[in-house]
């Protein structure tokens, strides 16, 4: 594996907040690596450190210990920074610009001198704006002002791109067109660095995904690693003797039975008493219409509000 | 470099120059100027030195006002919208932000109030009356002050609210205009420490008076081009260390 885009090792970041300079750990021992070309998803609940990690990768704020490297820079650097594209949480502009003079505005912060206006031009019509872009950002909506965001990001044609809530506001087909931004800067080599609290997106995009939660890195891994312990078979019988079925399978270990209606769904857990042959054999030996047969997983959300106290997945730190 | 200030001193003058406040305040520097010519009829035999006193005393304030007004904006603008972020993780040096925000600053001023002095010659031609060159001089030492009120404004910008800001660069403008005062204070003072202290401030605090020629304009007196100068270069020394301060503030941030 080569040099990780983003390498976190130890990273912490402390407040000194109010009157009496209280002490708050926004982010503690963070370590995490994440490599190139992969589209990895930052989760969390509010406060639990996701901006500030964020602010420390985008050099808006300095760590108070740690170390991290970036884009093979150790830091956030000018050179870093060439290499760099930050959508942040909030994204508010100059109200009385226009689409494109934001954009050549941000084009010339990049140092772009050549075909400037071409590349204007097209990222304009690459984030669905062609129509407005003579058109004041006082004038645009949360949604549009979302998608000159993510253009200011991108305009630089950064190696790693950080999105901090990239889809909040918009509609559910702006949150497709940026899942697909999003799809095709992985695909042109970009390495995409996420948060989100839209989990369904984080789920259908991310390689890997780290939750976080009060400063700490509680799990990182794929989805698949994460998600795993949760997997089980869910197999749906109906017939006159589905009752009696399902209480001679509920007595063995790993197999869970529910009642539904004049049916019975019987759960198989990973290294259940019972595989899904025998279950099957058996149903259909008592002549019982199988329904269906199907892997069921725990989401992402399950996950995400799961009790803190519970080790969630077989990946700690990373 | 030079692109990223380009990009600055563009966004800034756009800005402010789009900013629907300032043709409110032109409107009101019409009728300001209007009211000059009124108060120059209703003084018998002093018209044209009223008419002058007058405008460019409004010209002066104005820029002063709308350095407040330009200089404060764009740092706090930038900073409480959160547009700051986007911008320094971008690959530019604190320091050019405050440099071309400042030179697109000073290039709004520079039209706003040659806006106003357009309109003020415009009256003075149109009632018959001379111009010379001591009002070109004296609206020179009007927008070299305004300059020097912008950056302290941008100074301030840099670590405190708008209201704080506009606060403080009011006390600093009050203190500068009573500067040559303080000076006087302090060479008349009997006490060794309060002479002291009224000395450092003098030598702290731009003095305003060198940009204060209202007498000279009123009289249409000659004002020597070394007076001219030296103040330029007074005013121009302020500048560059109340914009150095704002880049090192600006330089140490961190944007929670």
């Amino acid at each position: 594996m080569g040099e990780p885009i983003i390498e976190l090792i130890g990273l912490s970041k402390t407040f000194h907040v109010g009157f009496r300079r209280k002490r708050v750990d926004a982010v503690r021992e963070l370590s995490l690596r994440v490599e190139p070309g992969e589209i990895f998803g930052l989760i969390g609940p509010n406060g639990a450190g996701k901006t500030t990690t964020i602010k420390m990768l985008t050099g808006l704020i300095r760590p108070s210990s740690g170390t991290m490297r970036l884009l093979g820079h150790d830091g956030f650097d000018r050179q870093c920074s060439r290499k760099l594209g930050y959508l942040p949480e909030i994204s508010y502009y100059y109200e009385s610009l226009t689409a494109s003079e934001i954009l050549d505005f941000y084009a010339k912060l990049y140092g772009i001198r050549e075909n400037r206006d071409k590349i204007v031009s097209q990222w304009i019509e690459r984030v669905g704006l062609g129509h407005a872009r003579h058109k004041r950002l006082g004038q645009f909506s949360k949604g549009m002002l979302q998608r000159i965001g993510l253009a200011q990001a991108l305009i630089g044609d950064p190696e790693l791109v950080i999105l901090d809530e990239p889809q909040s506001g918009l509609d559910p087909l702006g949150r497709r067109d940026v899942a697909d931004l999003i799809r095709e800067c992985q695909k042109s080599g970009k390495t995409i660095f996420f948060s989100s609290h839209i989990l369904p997106d984080v789920e259908r995009l991310c390689d890997r995904v780290g939750v976080i939660r009060q400063g700490r890195m509680e799990v990182v891994g794929t989805l698949r690693e994460l998600l795993a312990g949760d997997r089980h078979v869910e197999i749906m019988v109906r017939g006159e003797q589905a009752g009696a079925f399902g209480q001679a399978l509920s007595s063995h270990k790993g197999v869970t039975v529910s009642v539904r209606g004049d049916g019975v769904a019987v759960s198989l857990a990973p290294g259940a008493a019972q595989d899904v042959n025998q279950v099957l054999q058996e149903a259909i030996g008592r002549g019982l219409h199988v329904e269906h047969v199907m892997e069921r997983g725990s989401d992402l959300e399950s996950l995400f509000v799961k009790d803190k106290k519970e080790p969630a997945s077989p990946q700690d730190g990373n | 470099m030079f692109l990223t200030l380009n990009a600055f001193i563009t966004q800034t003058f756009r800005e402010a120059i789009r900013n629907k406040i300032l043709y409110g305040i032109g409107f009101f520097a019409v009728a300001i100027f209007l009211f000059s010519l009124v108060l120059g009829e209703l003084s018998l035999y002093e018209q044209e030195r009223v008419i002058r006193d007058v405008g460019m005393t409004f010209i002066m304030l104005m820029g002063v006002g709308l350095a407040m007004y330009t200089g404060i904006g764009p740092i706090h603008k930038e900073i409480e919208r959160r547009i700051i972020y986007t911008i320094l993780s971008k690959p530019v040096r604190r320091y050019e932000i405050i440099i071309g925000k400042f030179f697109g600053i000073s290039a709004t001023l520079f039209v706003e109030l040659l806006a106003m002095f357009a309109v003020f010659l415009a009256l003075l031609v149109m009632r018959g009356m001379s111009l010379d060159v001591t009002l070109f001089e004296a609206f020179w030492l009007t927008y070299v002050q305004s300059l020097v009120v912008a950056a302290a404004a941008l100074m301030f910008s840099t670590f405190s609210s708008a209201m704080f800001s506009t606060l403080m660069c009011a006390g600093f403008v009050l203190l500068a205009a009573l500067s040559p005062q303080i000076g006087l204070y302090a060479a008349q003072h009997k006490t060794l420490e309060i002479r002291a202290a009224m000395r450092g401030a003098e030598f702290l605090l731009p003095n305003f008076g060198h940009f204060d020629v209202s007498t000279q304009v009123s009289y249409a007196l000659e004002i020597p081009w070394s007076h001219v100068a030296w103040s330029t270069l007074h005013g121009l020394a302020y500048i560059v260390v109340l914009v150095c301060i704002a880049a090192i503030v600006l330089e140490k941030r961190d944007f929670v």
